[in-house]
């Protein structure tokens, strides 16, 4: 998440972050350009940003500046609720809305900012805890004729006259995982981690090693997961619309391993987390058992059938037999 | 000869201080362009103090105490890892009194230094080389207490070093030395446990690594269990390693350990302390964090214990089931002699045992509360059920919907699961309908609040859910109406009753396949991966419920059969149409083929009865 802030650098050269917002409010722009031109409504656009940070289950607002970090960490206040309705929402969590991208990477530089004073203060490296930058975004706009092709909806007849709107809402997650900043590089004491080994002196790690024991594939096991809070907040995009796409930023130098391994590592468990929906394979069932014997009285009487029907046929009362026969079932003697 | 004067040595502890001062604290606050400045600057203090003891004892080398021969002798120590170690070998040598012994350990403590700075700063093949040297300036002393943690703490460090390597083999000889050396020279010294402890630790990572999952698991127990010994735990951590691992037992079927795991979770959770009542928790932050904390991690514990209750119970019923999945009374007869005989002999001694003085009687009681034994008949399945049932109130008290929608509903899923697997055991169908019934009124109003964007897949294991279990209960209804002399002479009430269940299983599938569908309400043309399965076998199903629905009036009965064959065949094209997708539901696909071809005359000679009866 380091890199890009710079505005003076070239597109080419830019992070995902500041492509992504670049091309968020182009694409907004060009709605709107477009709107104004066909003369129709001008779509509503509403940008909010949160950022986070998470460090041992505790969750900061970044953006919170107001406070004395240490009260900060003492009165959070801060909640991750999930309800039926809504998903998950926080609470408790500085929004800020933003009319630019001039604007929004503004806020995450002050939040990155932020993030680095509050690990020195706390004498604990940025790199142990997790950030989060969410942009919530929500469109209103005018539905189309072209949005109902297929409704039987008798109001079209008059759609010209009866603006319809509809509220689009969408959430990006720009996620900056722990261990992802140089370990090596900031000299942290007797804490290095390396491929695989991590020599933790508070053995805390061993809740990793112990988790990664199982089969995480299967759910018949229940894992108390480290990071539960990160994938709490996470969680209705994982679980939630089909349509979520999870990309996961990795780099090809070798200097970048951890934080590559780290990224890759949490995204093979987060696609464990979605809900699959689990048939199992019934092949011994008694439903199955049931049903070939149905099947089997069904050909059972096919068979009788056909016998019956070429003795009418013999008879010569087949003009008085109705439902046509497949040829190849007639048999041609009984 | 020369030796340290009192000052000289003054010095050079002043200089080791200073360096162990630069090496852990100064370093870090280095800064990003620099990282390692104090861990240089402490090497070369560290370097400085090596030629020092060299040259200070230079001469010595050949004079000792005891009289021993001027030679040290050869040591048989594995210079990499590979040979086999004598451990005797570690008692021969100099001894830590005598001035030559003193001045190995020192110089080998020196480079063990150098070499944990030198793996400090990446650069690995000199800390290798250094940790070597240690490991042959120790080669010419006798363990002892003094020196023993050095011996372990270097191989620990080589050990780690060729596990970043890759070379898995070699790290473990390093480990497994040291481990031996531990049991071997046992000393109740402080940090030479936890050296130990550490050990163990990286022992477990190693193997983790290297997917040798059983002896990592051992590592992890014993990793756990030194903790206990050494007083040396935050509880609440350790409740939740203890009942992770049960999980891994679990997978592995050995419910004895999982148990004691998840006992010795719940005795020690309990050493975190009460949690603070409502009242204190409004009062002040900390307290609600705590209040929280607390109630969360010890609903995670009760969680695993679900777990425990629910694979106990599938996998009994694995093994008592016969090939239509119903009890088979013969298996139940073999595999209660079989308990019987294990019985009356020794008893599976327990492998796996936590816990102090103090602790062993409290898991010992939690444990006598479940049997990990697989149960045989209802009364033995009940009273895991129940043991289970408990566990989902307890977990639920925390996990509540409002706030927690996820872990809520898989607390149901796995409450609605464990009245499956105990419905298998009861005999009488009614009751077993009941339960089922009980499954469907816990998760039906669930799944209709259920925003339909933000729990898109959750929604979709609902209704499938839903569907079997109304599946389940209608065939069981058959079930009980075939016992009857003749199926005509059902009356109105249970025909609407069967009826009412075929229509809400059909209901169901039918919303699942819906679900599946664009915003448009369009049929996907290719069905995922994630989703192949689940939606034929609903096609399957939706097709035979429909056929299964009872009706006097042809129309309707010819709406039904016309239903089943659309669904019959959909499945069929869809195979056909993407061959790999047969193997995902064989038995239905070849069962649907033979509908196919059967429905169409039963159809048309129902349209044929209908054109005469007109």
């Amino acid at each position: 998440m380091g890199t890009g802030f710079d505005i003076n650098i070239g597109e080419e050269e830019l992070g995902i972050i500041p492509r992504a917002i670049n091309h968020l409010f182009r694409g907004i722009e060009e709605r709107r350009q477009a709107a104004t031109e066909q003369g129709t409504p001008v779509p509503e656009f509403k940008i909010n940003a949160q950022f986070l940070e998470l460090y041992n289950e505790e969750v900061l607002d970044l953006f919170d500046s107001t406070r004395e970090l240490e009260a900060r960490r003492q009165k959070s206040g801060i909640k991750i609720h999930e309800d039926a309705n809504g998903g998950i929402y926080t609470v408790g969590v500085t929004t800020r809305t933003v009319t630019s991208a001039a604007e929004m990477m503004q806020c995450l530089k002050l939040g990155a900012l932020s993030r680095s004073t509050a690990s020195t203060q706390m004498n604990v490296q940025s790199s142990r805890s997790h950030a989060i930058f969410t942009i919530h975004l929500c469109q209103v706009r005018v539905c189309s004729p072209d949005n109902h092709e297929n409704a039987t909806d008798n109001r079209l007849a008059n759609s010209s006259e009866i603006n319809e709107f509809e509220t689009l809402t969408a959430k990006f997650h720009f996620v900056d995982l722990a261990g992802s900043e140089r370990l090596k590089r900031t000299g942290a004491t007797g804490d290095r981690a390396k491929e695989g080994i991590s020599i933790n002196c508070g053995l805390l790690a061993l809740g990793n090693v112990i988790s990664a024991l199982g089969d995480r594939g299967k759910r018949s096991t229940h894992v108390p997961y480290r990071d539960s809070k990160l994938t709490r907040l996470l969680q209705d995009s994982l679980g939630g619309n089909s349509q979520t796409v999870m990309i996961a930023c990795i780099s090809p130098s070798d200097r970048d391993f951890m934080e590559t391994l780290n990224t890759l590592k949490y995204a093979n468990r987060a696609r464990n987390i979605k809900n699959k929906v689990v048939v199992n394979q019934d092949r011994a069932s008694q439903q199955i058992s049931v049903l070939r014997t149905e099947i089997a009285r069904l050909q059972m009487e096919l068979m009788e059938y056909k016998a019956v029907r070429a003795v009418l046929v013999l008879d010569g009362m087949s003009d008085q037999v109705l439902d046509p026969i497949p040829s190849h079932l007639v048999l041609s003697v009984c | 000869m020369a030796s340290f004067s009192s000052n000289e040595w003054k010095a050079v502890c002043a200089k080791f201080t200073n360096a162990q001062q630069l090496s852990d604290v100064e370093s870090r606050t280095d800064p990003e362009n620099d990282p390692f400045r104090s861990k240089y600057k402490a090497r070369e203090l560290l370097t400085e103090i090596y030629c020092s003891l060299k040259n200070f004892e230079a001469g010595d080398g050949e004079e000792h105490d005891d009289g021993e021969t001027s030679e040290p002798e050869p040591t048989e120590e594995p210079l990499d890892g590979e040979k086999p170690v004598d451990l005797d070998a570690f008692s021969r040598g100099w001894s830590s009194d005598s001035r030559a012994g003193l001045r190995a350990a020192r110089l080998a403590a020196v480079e063990y230094y150098l070499g944990v700075n030198h793996v400090d700063t990446e650069e690995l093949s000199a800390g290798q080389e250094h940790l070597m040297n240690c490991m042959k300036h120790l080669g010419k002393c006798r363990v002892s207490s003094e020196n023993v943690s050095l011996f372990i703490h270097v191989r620990n460090q080589l050990g780690i070093l060729w596990a970043g390597r890759d070379e898995t083999e070699k790290s473990q000889g390093f480990l497994e030395t040291a481990e031996s050396i531990y049991q071997r020279y046992m000393k109740e010294v402080h940090l030479f446990e936890l050296a130990y402890t550490h050990t163990l630790y990286y022992l477990a990572q190693v193997y983790q690594y290297f997917g040798e999952n059983e002896r990592a698991a051992n590592y992890c127990y014993s990793t756990l269990q030194r903790q206990l010994q050494l007083n040396q735990f935050n509880p609440m951590e350790w409740a939740l390693n203890a009942a992770t691992l049960s999980q891994y037992y679990i997978t592995k079927g050995q419910y004895m350990e999982g148990r004691h795991c998840l006992a010795a979770a719940t005795v020690i959770s309990g050493l975190a302390g009460e949690v603070p009542s409502e009242a204190a928790a409004q009062e002040s932050e900390a307290e609600r964090d705590r209040r929280e904390q607390l109630k969360q991690k010890r609903s995670e514990i009760a969680r695993c214990w679900i777990k425990y209750c629910l694979n106990l119970l599938r996998d009994a019923k694995k093994l008592l089931e016969d090939n239509i999945g119903e009890l088979d009374t013969d298996r139940q007869d073999e595999l209660r002699r079989a308990r019987r005989r294990e019985e009356e002999e020794e008893g599976r001694k327990q492998a796996l045992l936590f816990g102090s003085e103090d602790t062993f009687d409290s898991i010992a009681s939690v444990e006598e509360k479940v049997s990990y034994l697989f149960p045989l008949d209802f009364t033995e399945a009940r009273a895991i059920f129940l043991v289970g049932q408990n566990y989902v109130n307890q977990a639920k008290e925390h996990f509540q919907m409002d706030g927690f929608v996820t872990d809520h509903i898989e607390i149901l899923q796995d409450h609605s699961a464990l009245f499956r697997a105990l419905a298998f055991f009861e005999e009488d169908v009614e009751r077993r309908c009941k339960m089922h019934k009980r499954r469907v009124d816990m998760l039906e109003p669930i799944c209709n609040d259920l925003n339909s964007q933000y729990y898109l897949l959750i929604r979709r294991q609902l209704m499938f859910e839903l569907a079997e279990t109304y599946n389940e209960m209608m065939d069981l209804k058959l079930t009980l109406a075939n016992r009857q002399e003749d199926s005509q002479s059902l009356d109105n009430h249970t025909i609407k009753k069967f009826n009412h269940l075929c229509s809400a299983s059909a209901k169901y599938f039918q919303m699942f396949l819906d679900s599946l569908c664009s915003p448009e309400g369009k049929i996907p043309e290719h069905l995922e991966e994630d989703v192949l399965r689940p939606a034929l076998v609903a096609r399957f199903r939706v097709a035979r419920l429909h056929s299964k629905l009872i009706s006097s009036s042809p129309p309707v009965q010819l709406d039904n059969l016309n239903k089943a064959l659309e669904n019959y065949k959909y499945v069929v094209q869809y195979c056909e149409a993407h061959p790999e997708a047969a193997a995902a539901a064989e038995t239905e696909l070849e069962l649907s083929k033979e509908m196919v071809g059967l429905l169409p005359l039963k159809i048309n000679r129902l349209k044929a009865r209908m054109a005469t009866n007109n």
